[in-house]
Parts: structure tokens; sequence; C-alpha cells
């Protein structure tokens, strides 16, 4: 048995771990901490909603990859790619890696997840939306319009959350069967 | 302005400054209440930190590529461990990215790196548990991984708990900091910061945690049982309710069950009126049984129900019903014999709890000399104010004598020796060695002390093995100096090679000291050496497995064994008839004498029919 890392798995591990978890949720998560102070500190606010804030966006897009490609990337019909089963002659590949991803699917039924993570997504993303339409545009002196938002901004984070533990739970191997 | 903890984070992405700030960094540090010290930016500033933290990447860069350093940072653990201010606590990152670092300062990291048995803070905790000196660390990790791919090597290796990074609020790093950081009394009433005493300080709040629980605290004469209780009631969720103390020591056996549950009116003739005992006036709060080891037998049946966490029920002396309460119960004791099963009965000491990890040892004071100093100058400052004496402080000979004594009598005695001090030389500004009497309060101390103390070591008689006998030049010289160093000798005197006829009749006030001294450890040597069998819960005791026991032999036959009992009860003649009034060494000693009678009547018939 050998494990091999695809692209997939790579990219997933930077958005869930490097990305969303150690900056993004980190980043959000304090700037709610400085938002509920008594005395928040207006500079590190502003920096936040002008420079990380909007990382979702790439965020966003990023995650749209991973779930559109999970099937194609994980299925275990990439060993195919791989040696030894890349050195069967291109007929064998067809069929073997046409009956794998077959079986695959059935047994492992990746739909369900994918959806679950999409809905997840689509939650985040629909609050992002509200929250970039409630900001002002100028984010001098805009610490009070963005008081009146934290609960917005709470539910982005839990929506936020929500969704990289439903990717997290998508396979971190590519699962023979 | 308060003393905070200091952690250690060691974390690839914390631990790293590109450019001038870690943002990172920054926002954890403000999530969590850290006060960032390590000096490689300009911090936030909290004014309400939970702690000072120090960031380390746990890595080395050289080229544009970034590799783990195991050594280095065991050494940068290493170096923040031996000495005060030494790490309260460790968060650990798992997965570290090695490799080129791009021009925005960021990593892709290696495959390899992403393998979990690859992890490099695994790596990191397991090189700690290895190391004597380290694996007491305590240690969380941080990580944003899947804990189940590692879970099994953490814990193995140690690890307290598992924190994800990015769910970390200030709320779980308070609770991991209080539940297994080695942190100061912030109230400042038990001084020090030494390991053995933060450690002990960490049991206390992990024990009390609950606030339902039964808790022993053991430890010497003067470690300060009654501080820590009160420690262990501040940091339980009982904080808010009453602390009541009840001395079980000196009150008469028929007083004491009337002191710990009342009593109502008629009950007996002085009753002439209601009167809630101790347990209820603590509930909602913690009840402190004192002396713990001094509850006579007679009141044990009833302290089981109160005892067992379940129930909790007390009942007035008379009472129809009896009343359950909720309460946290502290018991201190100073004897060992009383967890051994001498003293407590076997469902007792069940309710309990058995094990060592089940109680809470209070490290005494020649165990934790780092902390003397500390805790001389606060006792200084606070004899200075009650005395009103001038301001002083304590010279450098001073000192080293302070922390060159063995300090039988622990804190207790150390405050002695400071208040004797100030209060005989007020008006002084420098307090050198011949202002303090080192060792008289101790000696004093020693010859009223009644009970079996429990032993920070291997009980009874310590190996000094280079030593065969015990000249009378030494107890001489030593008796003309310090009656205490002698005492001290005897006690940790091999017994074997101890030849006592040597001092007999020279010393009589040391010789008796020694007699009774003799008779405690015969004594916890038998109840250590008890078979305890659930059909036979109070335990029998073996004479002859107890002399083993206390000669460290491993062959003794029955009747040399009786011999030596004979010998230890009369080591001081004139002690022997109050020694004999203790009901299990006159146990022994019947067991011996009827084994003898016996011995002797099969000898007299073995005569009998040879002259025949």
């Amino acid at each position: 048995m050998f494990e091999i890392v695809t692209m997939w798995q790579k990219k997933r591990d930077v958005l869930n771990h490097d990305v969303l978890g150690i900056e993004y949720l980190n980043g959000l998560r304090a700037f709610i901490e400085r938002l509920r102070r008594p005395d928040p500190n207006a500079f590190r606010i502003a920096e936040f909603i002008d420079e990380d804030f909007p990382m979702w966006e790439e965020c966003q897009k990023e995650a749209e990859w991973l779930l559109n490609n999970f099937e194609k990337e994980m299925s275990p019909q990439v060993f195919l790619e791989y040696q030894p089963l890349s050195r069967c002659d291109d007929g064998t590949q067809e069929w073997l890696g046409g009956l794998i991803h077959q079986l695959w699917l059935t047994r492992y039924n990746p739909d369900d997840s994918v959806e679950t993570c999409r809905k997840a997504l689509h939650k985040a993303d629909e609050t992002y939306r509200e929250i970039i339409a409630g900001i002002p545009e100028s984010t001098i002196h805009v610490v009070p319009s963005l008081v009146m938002l934290l609960d917005l901004f709470e539910t982005f984070t839990k929506a936020c959350a929500n969704f990289s533990s439903e990717l997290s739970k998508l396979p971190r191997e590519v699962l023979l069967a | 302005m308060k003393n905070l903890p200091r952690i250690l984070v060691i974390d690839d992405d914390y631990g790293r400054i590109f450019g001038e700030r870690n943002r990172k960094r920054e926002n954890f540090c403000y999530r969590l209440g850290l006060n960032d010290i390590t000096g490689d930016s300009v911090p936030e500033g909290l004014p309400d930190a939970e702690a000072d933290a120090i960031f380390c990447s746990g890595q080395v860069e050289s080229y544009g590529q970034v590799e783990n350093d195991l050594e280095g940072t065991l050494e940068l653990i290493r170096n923040g461990w031996l000495e005060w201010p030494r790490w309260a606590l460790l968060l650990l990152d798992l997965h570290f990215k090695t490799g080129p670092v791009d021009t925005k300062g960021n990593m892709k990291g290696r495959d390899e790196d992403r393998i979990p048995q690859n992890y490099f803070g695994l790596q990191v905790i397991e090189a700690l548990h290895q190391d004597p000196h380290l694996s007491q660390i305590p240690t969380v990790i941080l990580s944003s991984m899947n804990r189940k791919l590692a879970a099994g090597r953490f814990s193995d290796a140690g690890a307290r708990n598992f924190r994800e990074k990015e769910k970390m609020s200030r709320e779980d790093f308070r609770s991991d900091l209080n539940d297994f950081g080695l942190i100061e009394d912030d109230a400042g009433i038990i001084i020090g910061h030494s390991l053995p005493l933060l450690m002990c300080l960490q049991k206390a709040r992990e024990k009390a945690s609950s606030g339902s629980d039964n808790i022993l605290v053991l430890g010497e004469t003067g470690t300060g049982k009654e501080p820590m209780s009160k420690y262990i009631h501040r940091q339980s969720p009982k904080r808010n309710g009453l602390f009541r103390q009840c001395f079980v020591h000196g009150t008469p056996e028929t007083l004491v069950e009337q002191k710990v549950f009342g009593y109502m009116k008629g009950s007996f003739t002085d009753a002439k009126k209601d009167k809630a005992g101790d347990a209820e006036l603590a509930n909602h709060g913690t009840l402190f049984l004192d002396e713990f080891g001094d509850i006579p037998p007679s009141v044990q049946p009833k302290l089981l129900r109160l005892l067992d966490s379940n129930i909790r029920e007390t009942q007035r002396l008379d009472a129809a019903e009896p009343m359950r309460l909720d309460i946290q119960i502290v018991m201190a004791t100073n004897r060992f014999d009383a967890i051994s099963a001498g003293g407590m009965r076997w469902d007792i000491l069940q309710r309990i709890g058995v094990g060592k990890d089940a109680f809470i040892v209070l490290p005494p004071l020649r165990e934790r000399k780092e902390d003397i100093p500390l805790l001389a100058e606060f006792l200084l400052r606070k004899h200075e104010r009650k005395l009103k004496a001038v301001p002083r402080k304590i010279s450098d000979d001073a000192m080293q004598d302070l922390l060159d004594y063995s300090w039988p009598g622990n804190v207790r005695e150390l405050e002695g020796i400071i208040a004797t001090a100030v209060g005989t030389y007020k008006g002084i500004e420098v307090l050198s060695k011949t202002h303090l009497s080192l060792g008289i309060g101790s000696a004093l101390q020693r010859a009223t002390t009644r009970a079996v103390e429990f032993p920070s070591g291997v009980p009874c008689m310590v190996a000094h093995q280079e030593t065969k006998h015990l000249p009378v030049q030494i107890v001489k010289e030593h008796a003309a100096n310090d009656i205490l160093s002698l005492i001290g000798y005897l006690e940790s005197f091999n017994f074997d090679a101890l030849k006592p006829d040597q001092i007999y009749g020279h010393f009589p006030a040391i010789q008796k000291a020694y007699g009774e001294l003799v008779a405690r450890y015969l004594k916890a040597a038998l109840v250590a050496t008890k078979k305890l069998t659930p059909s036979n819960p109070s335990g029998e005791t073996f004479y002859t497995t107890a002399i083993k026991f206390m000669n460290k032999m491993r062959k003794l036959s029955g009747s040399k064994a009786g011999d030596l009992v004979i010998k230890y009860l009369k080591i001081s003649p004139e002690s022997t008839s109050a020694l004999l009034s203790d009901s299990m060494l006159k146990d022994v000693h019947e067991q011996v004498m009827a084994t003898r009678r016996k011995g002797d009547k099969q000898k007299k018939r073995e005569e009998d029919t040879e002259a025949n």
C-alpha cells in the first residue's frame, strides 16, 4: 500500500489549516474581541476591515474549486496516474479507472458530504455579503457602525467555522473503498 | 503589580516574524489574553492579560529555507524551566511547515511535514517526556490538524490537553492554565514558586475543581496544611460558601461527634437547645477537618455517610431525620498511619480515595529551599509590621545558614525564627547569622510532636551505611551544641548498625526521646505492613513482617523479631509502660510474650522428656 498526496489534499490543507484556521478565523475572532472592548483599538479594527476581512472572497473561490473538484481529484482512479498502475496500457486504464471510480461512488457516495460542505459555504458567503452591504465605505470613525454589526460578525464566524469543520470531514486520504 | 505566569508558545506560524509584525500572533494574543514579551516586535499591550507569553517557531532559517530545530527548541525550553520564572505552561503546535519561504514570508511546507508520523510537535513532546528534568512541564497541544491522527502519541507523551488553534478562547486558555499550569497562589497567602510547591498547588486546584469531593491533605508539621485547605476552598466552586474549620485534635472523644454533627435539645444533660454541627454549618461551602487522623473510631461509622459524596448526610445527635448537605470536605493530617488503614476504617479510606494521586502531599521546606529567600522576606516584613520594628535585610551569611538548615519544623519553624529575631533585635537593620537561633525551636517542636509524621521518603530507618556505630563522643558533641542535629542523626541512623548501649544511661532525656521515636517507628511499620482484606478491613498486624520492614531484612525468625520488639519497647525503661498504653503496641507486646510463654513451655517439655 502506498500513500499519495494530491493537489486537492494540499489545497484543502492550506485553506483549512493555514488560511481559514490560523489566519482568517483567528483574525475574525480577535476583531470581534477588539470590537467588544469599551475602548476599541480603532486602528486595528480598521486594518482588519480594510485588509483582512475581504480575504473571504479568495477563500470562497478556493473553497468552490475544492468542492467542484473533490470527486475528480480524490477518486481512487488517481492511483492510475502513479506507479505501478500508470504502467497499465491505455485500454486497461480506461476500463479499470471507470470501474474503480464507479465502485468508489457507490461505496463512498461523496455527493452527500460535498453537498453539506456546499451548504455551509453558501451560508457563510451569504452572511459575508450581508456584512459587506452594512459596512460604510469609509472605515474612518467606523467603529460604532461596526459595533452595530457585531451579531452578524458572530454569525459569520460560526458559519466560517462550520464550513471549515465540514471541509475537514472530507477524507484526508484517497480512499480505495 | 501582580506577577503574571509566563508561558511558552512553540508554533511555526506564531513564532516567526516577517517584517515588523506578526499579525497572526497579535490576533492570537488578543484572543487569549496574552502579553507578548518575546521582544521581537512591539506588542499590542493588554491591560488585563492572563499571562506573559514568549513565542518561538522551533525552527531555523538559512538561505531562504526553514528547517525544524529540535535541539535548539529543547535548549530554549530547558533554559526557561530550570530557574524561576519557569514556564507555567507550554502550548505546542503539531504540524510545522519546512522548506522554502516565499517573498511574503509564507511557506507551503513539504509533503512529509503533513504526515502525522513526522509532526515536529510530536518529536518535541516525546523528547520532553524522555528527559527527567523536563517531563513535568505541563504541555497543551495547540493545533488545527485533526487530533485523531496523533492523539495516541501526544497522550502517551504526557500532553495534558488538545486545543484547536482557531477555536481556543480566552476562557479555554484560562481553564488550561488553572487546571494544568504551574502558577503561584495569586492571593499571596501560600508563598513560593518552587517546583514541588507549584505542582502541589496545581494538584490542589485539580482536586478542588468539582467542589464536592473529599480531599486529604498530608504534610509534616508546619508545612501549611491549613493555608492549603483554604486555598482549596478559594479555588473550588464552593468559594462563595463558608470555610468551616473543625478541630478534632484535643477534643475529648465523647465531644467529637457533637462537634462534627451537632445535637438536639435534651439529647444529653447539658443540651439545653438544638445545636448545628460543623458539617451542617459548612453547607454550600467547605468543611475542613483538621487533624483528621485523630477522629476516634467511635465516630468513624457516622462519618461514612458524610464522606460518601453521593449521600453527604449529617444527622444531629438524637435527630429524627438526617440532613443532606452540599459540601466539599477537606481533611488534613500529619499522620501517615491514618492513610495506611491503621487509624482509619478501610471503608473511610475508600471514600477518600486510595493511591498516591488521591492525596495532596505538601512538600517539606527542605524540599523547596528555593522558596526560603521569598518566605524569609515575606515573614520579615510581616513581623516588622506586627512588632513595629525597623525594616531590615538579611545578610548573605544569614541567608546561607537558612538555606543550609534542614527545617524539620518547616515553614512554622522559619516563621518562629524570624519572629524571634525581629522581636529580640527590633532596631537592627541587617539580620545576620548571630541573630538567628536555628535548631532550638525545632528541637522543642520535635520533642512535643506526639504522632508519627508522614515520611518524605522510605519510612523508618533510612540507611546511613557509612557509620557503623554511634560513639558516645559524637553524642556528647552534638548534645552540647545542637540537640536537633543529634535527633536528626538518630533518625537517619542505620538501625542494624546501631549500638544503643553506647548511649544508655549517659543522657536519660535523649534516651527517652529516642525510645519514643523508635516505638513510633515500630507502630508505623506495624501499620504499614498490615494485611488488609475485604473480610478484615481493619487489617491484621504481623510483627515479624514489621520488624523486617524496619530493618530492610529479607529473612528473620519469629523469635528474633520478638526479641527486637521487646528491645525497642524497652530502650527507655521508664517510658515502656506509657508506650504500652497504645493499644497497637500493647497487642504486639502481648503477642510476643504469648509466643515466648508457649516456646518456654515447649522447651520445658523437651527438657523433661530428655531428663526422663
